[in-house]
């Protein structure tokens, strides 16, 4: 059974996971919805906050962090299963026979960019910028995730040019992404 | 060393933000915090005033254990073992109802010779049957 949080420190775990959900979301209204799913789902039993092993505040934005995240999954899954449906219309139908089919999967997927051949063109994006190809490349090398302290480490660049390096993959992703939508 | 998923490393690109952003608010002061909020238009007050409406909630009914994925699923086995039971029991039952009674019960003996008083019934007409060792000299 997990502690019951006092007021002061609801209040304090509130602000600091909406400063959290603000800061990612830049939407008042998706930052409130995440914080409190992330609230609910403690008093719901989902998640158990325990006073002897982390500040409330900390366990708040971890919870809304992981509200967030799942939301974000959620929608790229939608994205693969429409661009599943659009192979099923587009190209199921019309190849004449199997190999047909094998050949216009193949190319599809490839234009639909499966996970692998998105990264390479991620990386052919990327152009000039050493710092972020070095993260991309720690990041595909590794067998877990990291965070930007670790492939600081990891590639010997410090972590504010790491945080930088990451911001600029993820602004060169929903680009390309956009692209291809 | 054994790499990543794929879909894993876009993943973490795409989350790498909320690491970001989980490590700066983490190292704020709650005075930052709220002056940071003040800057993007949320009143303090309203943020205080939905933290205490949660914090009701939570004081209505205080986090507890998480009896919604441990305790129905042992209480799923039980029933499940039960129904298992009661059907098993029902089969049972049932059984010699539903196998035919040729299959279920063995093949009668053939029937014994009828006795000479039963033959003597049979033949009425007052000759002898033929079977009868009363009529063989």
């Amino acid at each position: 059974m997990g502690d019951t949080p006092t007021k002061d420190e609801v209040r304090a775990g509130y602000q600091a996971a909406m400063a959290f959900a603000m800061a990612v979301t830049k939407s008042k209204a998706r930052a409130e919805e995440a914080v409190q799913q992330a609230f609910e789902s403690l008093y719901a039993g989902v998640r158990e906050w325990r006073r002897a092993k982390v500040a409330f505040d900390v366990f708040a934005i971890g919870a809304t962090r992981s509200i967030i995240s799942n939301e974000r999954k959620a929608k790229r899954e939608e994205r693969a299963s429409k661009a599943a449906e659009i192979f099923q219309a587009d190209v199921g139908t019309q190849a004449a026979s199997a190999e047909d089919r094998t050949l216009a999967h193949a190319e599809e997927v490839q234009r639909l960019g499966g996970a692998g051949s998105e990264l390479d063109a991620l990386d052919a994006s990327i152009g000039d910028h050493e710092d972020a190809r070095e993260v991309l490349r720690c990041r595909r090398g590794t067998d877990e995730p990291l965070k930007a302290a670790e492939i600081a480490r990891c590639t010997g660049i410090p972590v504010g040019r790491v945080y930088r390096a990451n911001e600029l993959l993820s602004d060169h992703l929903k680009k390309l992404r956009a692209r291809r939508e | 060393m054994p790499k990543r998923n794929p879909e894993d490393v876009l993943k973490d690109i795409e989350d790498a933000d909320l690491d970001e952003e989980m490590d700066r608010v983490l190292a704020m002061t709650p005075q930052q915090r709220r002056a940071e909020l003040e800057a993007a238009g949320i009143d303090p007050a309203e943020v205080h005033a939905k933290a205490d409406a949660l914090y009701e909630k939570m004081r209505a009914k205080p986090p507890g254990p998480i009896p919604l994925r441990t305790q129905p699923n042992r209480a799923r086995v039980v029933i499940l073992v039960a129904a298992v039971a009661a059907i098993a029991a029902l089969v049972v039952a049932l059984m010699p109802r539903l196998v035919p009674n040729d299959v279920a019960t063995p093949a009668p003996n053939p029937p014994p010779p009828p006795s000479a008083s039963a033959s003597d019934a049979i033949a009425g007409d007052g000759s002898a049957p033929a079977h009868s060792s009363r009529g063989a000299p």
